[in-house]
């Protein structure tokens, strides 16, 4: 009996703790910085005014911004769409030669995107770009600065934003049941009937929600319009970053991303209401794996072909550029040719010896390492509380984890920024604004939602009957955790450790507003390196990280999505 | 009215389908039985044109149809997972192919409603999403849609396969009616051997590509052509050369020692007319039983060796464990190959 109390006591006192805790960084990271954003910029002088909107109405710049990226996002719906769904279409859908190269290459902006993918794209297609140098010489009265503006935006970012496509379309398309496909023939519907009226039909709700996802990249793009958005076309995060550097221009800045903010909280509200209602349920009790369809016509099967192997070329010739081109000296980096004479490992030896090459890559190891140490580990446990005590307290902790996908990644910068440049209680009066631990502090938050979803999925996917079966035996709770839990749900918490490492370390969007200038991460070099002022050898260093980036990207994307996850189903 | 002449399936060096040289009647309900793999199913795809026989032909009333495109060919289709449009309503995939055809739009709603009622479907299912239906509903969707296109030939592919026991028995009740009312020629395919007993007019066995007996539900049980066909076929026991050779003792029936034999278990009695001449007694000792509800499995043993038998459980029967117990065959109920 005895006993039985202290446990019991014990426990209690054990879970106050850890709701205590909790609060406090809710309330201090997730609430805090946000309503402190929205205070600073509608009561300034300690009264509620709308004096931010006239300002901002009254700014051409700022106008502008929005204007273009609301165009951007309608444009990217539209060629994202349209590229995704014949990239998909080829590769799963048509019988077409050479499928599982051009799946490969497709693929390869998963290994190969952001800010690395601008910057590839940047040296082929830029003023002194390997492709435009090319053409200048063939025709000497054309522009170098053609790939520029609102064009050269669109076209990076319709080739960048396949990604989701390529992955949720193409399962979509594999889990139709080809029984219907069948079903179609059988009652005389032509191929173009079969894909228009059964198979597109069934997409609907995965392009739908594609297409909201689209337009948020398109709201909130940061790189593309930085890069090559030239000065005719900014966009509200490029905008924002240049408001923020001024005093005077703060309120701008934190109005702008309250706004990207109440759209992007708009489109998930939309998103969910459209996967509530959309999601067609197969009602096929045994599917049939879906067959490639063979294009008979043989003018039509040879556009298709056509169409596909252009695709090809455009995705696979930046990631070839930029691997030649690492192995290249400073002369035919900046002349833009290839001889054999000028092929050198002098970039990776640099990379190696030079302390100011391998620096940010080291900066940024030790902060994307970090971040997926602490927000796994945290969300390890926190997803354990929630999975086994399902009550409103941890409900109510578990949207709260949720907040940082509802507001962008630029607004929470602001926020930390805002609120913690000044001694807080709730931090017990620690300034964070301008230290090293703010960019952490922010890197954790933006990878909270995604890490305790996959996590948590990872505890209820699990047997219970097999923590029922160690309690029978007499194992206690964290002896069941550590022996029987952990070990199942492992392979899914490496998974998202590594995932949530490769993914921060180039991040840009972030980092630009968070990162100390003495300690400049991998994404703010590469971003300084394709400035068209920088250096031969930065731009030279920058293929070196892209390299270095895709390989890195690669063994992740294979350790999870590859040979990993055909032994245990790891996400 | 189909004739399968001479067709073999290939899919690279495997063979699915071994000449298969088969003829169905008009207006005939014909059933492929097979287990898994036995080329069953790839021979109903073939016969709708969803694969192109290697070699042979495919005849239906007279013409070849072996290279006639699928939608050319009128032969409706209820595919095992039913394949429902889900995207579609009830009404608009049943509705599918009359719009494929460009029929006016009064006529589909004519020819759908029509349809409709002839599976039992109701006007208010008609407007609501296939998913929104129960198994057995679905299941009545996807016949309709078949038959919207008034096909001269309808085949089905294990339909039932994925309904639970009760709906399976009504709705072969229902298919069976509705192939009688509709006067349709219907190929079914199943591994189920009950549904093909009981719903078909002849029924195919398929055995590693190969057709091994074609004939009556009767015929196919009491008379199989082939050991396969006699073990796949209920339940049959193999009698040992020793109760064999008993039997042949007591009566003037000849044994082949190349042969085996065969019993079902429902020949095997325990108790016989008076006026029975033909049966031989054999002494067992029950060794098991097995209750099923309606009957029991009792296993004995007999001169070393072990038959089973089944005996209806009408409440004052019953063996128990250890009990001695004299068994009667009939020799004729004999198979043997």
């Amino acid at each position: 009996m005895k006993k039985f109390i202290n446990v019991h006591v014990h426990n209690k006192i054990y879970l106050w703790l850890v709701g205590i805790i909790l609060t406090w960084f809710i309330a201090a990271f997730l609430v805090l910085p946000n309503v402190n954003i929205l205070y600073t910029t509608f009561f300034a002088d300690g009264a509620f005014s709308l004096e931010p909107f006239q300002k901002l109405i009254s700014s051409k710049r700022a106008m502008n911004s929005l204007l273009n990226s609301f165009i951007l996002g309608i444009t990217l719906v539209i060629t994202v769409n349209i590229t995704g769904v014949f990239l998909v279409l080829v590769t799963d859908y048509f019988a077409i030669k050479g499928a599982k190269i051009l799946r490969l290459v497709y693929f390869t902006t998963m290994i190969y995107g952001g800010l690395i993918l601008v910057s590839g794209y940047q040296f082929i297609y830029g003023n002194s770009g390997f492709l435009t140098t090319a053409l200048v010489k063939i025709f000497p009265t054309m522009n170098p600065d053609w790939f520029v503006g609102y064009p050269a935006v669109v076209f990076v970012m319709t080739f960048a934003c396949t990604t989701n496509h390529i992955i949720f379309l193409s399962n979509a398309i594999k889990s139709i049941d080809y029984q219907i496909v069948e079903a179609a023939k059988n009652m005389g519907a032509s191929p173009w009937q079969i894909l228009i009226k059964v198979v597109l039909p069934v997409l609907r709700p995965v392009l739908t929600t594609l297409s909201v996802l689209l337009f948020a990249s398109g709201l909130g793009a940061m790189s593309a319009p930085l890069i090559v958005g030239g000065k005719d076309f900014q966009t509200i995060s490029p905008m924002i970053l240049t408001f923020a550097n001024s005093m005077s221009s703060r309120d701008l800045a934190a109005l702008l991303a309250i706004f990207l903010g109440v759209s992007q909280i708009a489109l998930l509200y939309f998103i969910t209401r459209a996967e509530k209602k959309g999601f067609y349920m197969s009602v096929s009790k045994v599917k049939t794996r879906i067959e490639k369809q063979k294009i008979e016509n043989k003018a039509t099967n040879f556009i298709v072909h056509f169409f596909a192997y252009v695709l090809f070329a455009i995705y696979v010739l930046p990631i070839m550029t930029v691997i030649i081109f690492s192995f290249t000296d400073t002369y035919s980096i900046s002349t833009g040719t290839l001889s054999w004479e000028h092929f050198t490992l002098d970039n990776y030896i640099k990379i190696l010896t030079d302390a100011s090459s391998y620096e940010p890559f080291v900066i940024s190891i030790i902060y994307s390492g970090l971040t997926a140490i602490i927000v796994v580990a945290a969300m390890l446990f926190i997803a354990r509380i929630i999975h086994k005590y399902n009550n409103k307290l941890t409900t109510s902790l578990e949207y709260s984890f949720h907040i940082p996908w509802l507001i962008p990644g630029i607004l929470m910068a602001l926020g930390l920024i805002i609120t913690y440049d000044k001694p807080m209680p709730i931090l017990g009066n620690i300034v964070l604004t301008g230290t090293l631990s703010l960019l952490l502090i922010a890197y954790v938050i933006e990878k909270i939602p995604f890490t305790l979803r996959i996590l948590k999925a990872a505890y209820y996917s699990f047997d219970s009957s097999l923590e029922d079966a160690a309690k029978n035996l007499g194992a206690g709770s964290f002896y069941t955790f550590v022996r029987v839990i952990l070990p199942i749900v492992l392979p899914t918490t490496l998974a998202i450790l590594a995932l949530n490492f490769n993914s921060l370390l180039a991040d840009y969007d972030l980092t630009v507003f968070l990162y100390h200038p003495l300690y400049q991460p991998l994404g703010i070099v590469i971003r300084n390196n394709t400035d068209p002022t920088a250096s031969i050898d930065a731009k030279a260093m920058n293929f070196v990280y892209s390299v270095i980036l895709m390989a890195i990207s690669a063994v992740v994307i294979y350790f999870i999505y590859g040979r990993g996850s055909k032994k245990k189903n790891i996400l | 009215m189909i004739t399968f002449q001479d067709i073999q399936v290939k899919f690279g060096d495997f063979v699915a389908i071994q000449n298969l040289n088969l003829n169905i009647k008009e207006g005939e309900f014909f059933t492929f039985l097979g287990p898994s793999g036995c080329g069953k199913t790839t021979t109903l795809r073939t016969l709708v044109g969803f694969i192109t026989p290697t070699n042979g032909k495919i005849i239906v009333d007279g013409e070849d149809l072996t290279n006639t495109p699928i939608e050319k060919r009128q032969i409706g289709m209820v595919f095992q997972s039913y394949a429902l449009f889900p995207t579609m309503t009830v009404y608009e995939n049943i509705a599918f192919g009359l719009k494929v055809q460009k029929n006016k739009k009064e006529e589909i709603k004519k020819r759908v409603e029509e349809i409709a009622r002839v599976v039992d479907l109701t006007d208010e299912q008609l407007i609501k999403n296939v998913s929104a239906l129960s198994g057995g509903q679905q299941q009545r969707v996807a016949i309709a849609r078949a038959l919207a296109l008034a096909p001269k030939i309808i085949v089905l592919d294990e339909p039932l396969s994925n309904l639970d026991a009760k709906l399976r028995k009504q709705l072969r009740k229902e298919l069976k009616k509705l192939q009688l009312e509709q006067g349709i020629t219907t190929v079914y395919v199943t591994h189920d051997q009950e549904e093909a007993l009981t719903l078909s007019d002849r029924v195919a066995v398929f055995n590693n590509g190969v057709v091994e007996h074609v004939g009556t539900p009767d015929e196919i049980y009491n008379q199989s052509k082939t050991e396969f066909v006699c073990n796949f076929i209920g339940d049959a026991n193999v009698i040992s050369q020793k109760i064999i050779e008993e039997i042949a003792g007591k009566t003037n029936m000849k044994v082949d020692p190349a042969k085996k034999y065969y019993i079902r278990t429902e020949k095997i009695k325990t108790k016989v007319l008076e006026s029975d001449q033909h049966s031989v007694s054999l002494q067992a000792k029950v060794m098991s039983k097995e209750f099923y509800g309606t009957y029991s499995q009792y296993k004995y043993e007999v001169m070393g060796t072990s038959l089973a038998n089944i005996e209806k459980e009408d409440g004052d029967f019953q063996y128990l464990e250890g009990d001695d117990v004299t068994l009667f065959i009939n020799p004729k109920d004999i198979l043997q190959y």
